[in-house]
């Protein structure tokens, strides 16, 4: 387990991780299983703030080593939250890129996806729409990230981005500056 | 609604009063500074004053001279340092049911470098008739603010005997403090006939716990109001052949020092760190095998911040190394809280009940007495506070 999901919608929803200091690395694939159904998402931003919402961490301008030692009880009042994306889910072992029929149930443990799942997630390239069009960050950035990932696990990574930018020069409507900004952020050949 | 635009004329002239009372302060600090001397020199004079009655105010009796000063210890880092504070959610006639809550914050934290600090808080309901009642004199009433305050220290006793017992390392120096007095006061009893309001029998067990395993206990007191030190002091001002402060009026000369508080006569005697002698409150005549068990004393100690009093029981203040460690730690505590002890201030917010937490405490008692097929009904003037007629 990397975290526990702690807020659910339809589209989107937030994971709370094991530890203040277990990062999900941006752009990530992740997956929850709810019932008979497995729930992909992807981590679209992180964030590590106090667990008590109305007032901010403190800074004592010290060094991580002298806080360990001097300030040790800090540290557990700070988590680290993860805001994912639904990518889609899959049923019967066959994935299908849209929305499950319920969002994710809440307190669901959540664990990364492995390649082989990441490889059928990322098989059509209707992900592209869903993290180009997210809302509460910056889906060229997700995009980005997303491609980075899907492509580096494919043998012919350069077949496989000139497919997927052909896909996303569509969902941009055909914006030549967009494609460029995102696929050059795809350093992965 | 407030309407402050109606109270600013209030608070001006309050703000102005209160400069007033600042420069009297001035002139009582000075006398209180000339007896304080006097006293060091001669302490017979006050001491066969106070002596010379029963009913006299409260006095508190120096162990060494009463300007002794004693420096910062040497650090005993790394050490471990156990904390309670509780709160609760009142009782409310006009609520659903007949209850309150206590919730005490549980705190320890070990300076080692490694071990993980435990944080936790632990609430418990009271709803039973022997719980929210009170019986004197053949009535029943409703438990009283002291009543609830004596429950709620106990509770912190045990949980502070619990963290001892089982957060405590094997060789490593531990504290365990408390947010405020350890002994239950009673106003109404005679300072020298009533020693049992200088012992703090809530925490009996406590203390048998920290004795077996060398871990004082401390009350840390933050903006001491209390002025033992200075009524000492003013038994010196009396002119009655014996201190009875029973048959005294407003005018008498010991009034000339009313009103300072002892914080401010150590302000100016403890640098950064020092520590005064200990105090014990109560019969200064008593021999040392007459005292109760547990005779709680206290001492003042200067934080840097404040002059903040730390009260603790004779088996702490009598042991140097004991009393070494408790004022290393109190101090050491308040620096890394930056003027308040970090183990008591996260206690205190782990226990603390916020408005919109007793508001789902109450609706979740709604929720399962409706679902009990119980009645469950606030009263209406509690309904028209909360929902008002337009």
């Amino acid at each position: 387990m990397i975290g526990e999901i702690i807020e659910s919608r339809t589209s989107e929803f937030i994971v709370e991780t094991v530890e203040y200091d277990f990062k999900l690395p941006y752009g990530s694939f992740i997956r929850t299983v709810d019932d008979n159904r497995i729930i992909y998402g992807i981590v679209a931003g992180m964030s590590t703030t106090s667990i008590d919402n109305n007032v901010r961490a403190k800074a004592f301008f010290k060094s991580l080593d002298e806080l360990k030692l001097e300030q040790p009880q800090i540290f557990s009042l700070l988590r680290t939250e993860a805001y994912c994306i639904v990518l889609g889910h899959s049923e019967g072992g066959i994935f299908k890129p849209y929305y499950p029929p319920n969002h994710p149930t809440l307190h669901l443990q959540v664990e990364f996806a492995d390649d082989k799942e990441i490889i059928e997630v990322t098989e059509s390239f209707t992900y592209l729409l869903k993290t180009i069009s997210c809302k509460d960050a910056d889906g060229e950035e997700l995009t980005a990230a997303a491609l980075r990932k899907a492509a580096s696990l494919r043998e012919n990574r350069r077949q496989y981005l000139v497919e997927a930018g052909r896909e996303l020069f569509k969902i941009l409507d055909y914006d030549t500056q967009k494609l460029k900004s995102i696929m050059e952020r795809v350093d992965v050949i | 609604m407030l309407d402050l635009s109606k109270l600013s004329r209030q608070i001006y002239n309050m703000t102005f009063e209160f400069g007033q009372q600042l420069e009297e302060l001035q002139d009582k600090c000075h006398e209180a500074y000339r007896l304080f001397e006097g006293f060091d020199r001669d302490p017979e004079e006050w001491l066969s004053k106070i002596d010379s009655h029963d009913s006299h105010f409260f006095v508190a009796f120096p162990e060494e001279s009463i300007s002794t000063v004693h420096s910062l210890p040497a650090s005993v880092l790394p050490y471990s340092i156990f904390a309670t504070d509780g709160s609760q959610i009142e009782l409310d006639t006009h609520e659903v049911a007949l209850c309150y809550v206590i919730n005490i914050g549980l705190v320890a934290i070990h300076y080692d470098g490694k071990t993980d600090p435990y944080l936790d808080s632990i609430p418990k309901l009271f709803y039973r008739d022997d719980e929210i009642y009170e019986y004197s004199g053949g009535e029943k009433t409703l438990i009283s603010g002291t009543k609830l305050s004596e429950v709620r220290s106990s509770m912190e006793a045990e949980k502070l005997c619990k963290l001892i017992l089982e957060e405590r390392q094997d060789g490593v120096p531990s504290v365990g403090l408390v947010d405020g007095t350890l002994v239950s006061w009673d106003r109404a009893a005679s300072a020298k006939k009533d020693i049992g309001a200088f012992t703090a029998p809530l925490f009996e067990e406590a203390f048998d716990v920290s004795k077996k395993f060398r871990t004082p206990i401390g009350g840390y007191i933050s903006g001491s109001r209390t002025s033992l030190v200075i009524n000492t002091l003013r038994a010196k001002l009396c002119n009655r052949p014996v201190m009875d402060c029973s048959k005294c009026t407003r005018d008498e000369p010991c009034r000339r020092i009313e009103g300072i508080r002892d914080t401010i006569l150590f302000k100016d005697l403890l640098n950064k760190g020092q520590r005064s002698t200990v105090f014990y409150g109560g019969i200064n005549t008593l021999d040392r095998e007459d005292w109760p068990e547990h005779r709680i004393g206290f001492f003042y100690v200067n934080t840097g911040e404040e002059i903040a009093r730390i009260e603790a029981p004779d088996y702490v203040l009598e042991n140097d190394g004991l009393l070494d460690l408790l004022h290393f730690v109190a101090y050491d505590q308040a620096n890394k809280g930056m003027g308040y002890p970090i183990s008591l201030q996260e206690a205190h917010h782990l226990a603390v009940v916020r408005g919109p937490e007793r508001e789902t405490f109450y609706r979740l008692v709604a929720n399962t007495l409706i679902d009990a097929g119980l009645p469950s009904r606030v009263t209406n003037k509690k309904l028209r506070k909360v929902t008002r007629l337009f």
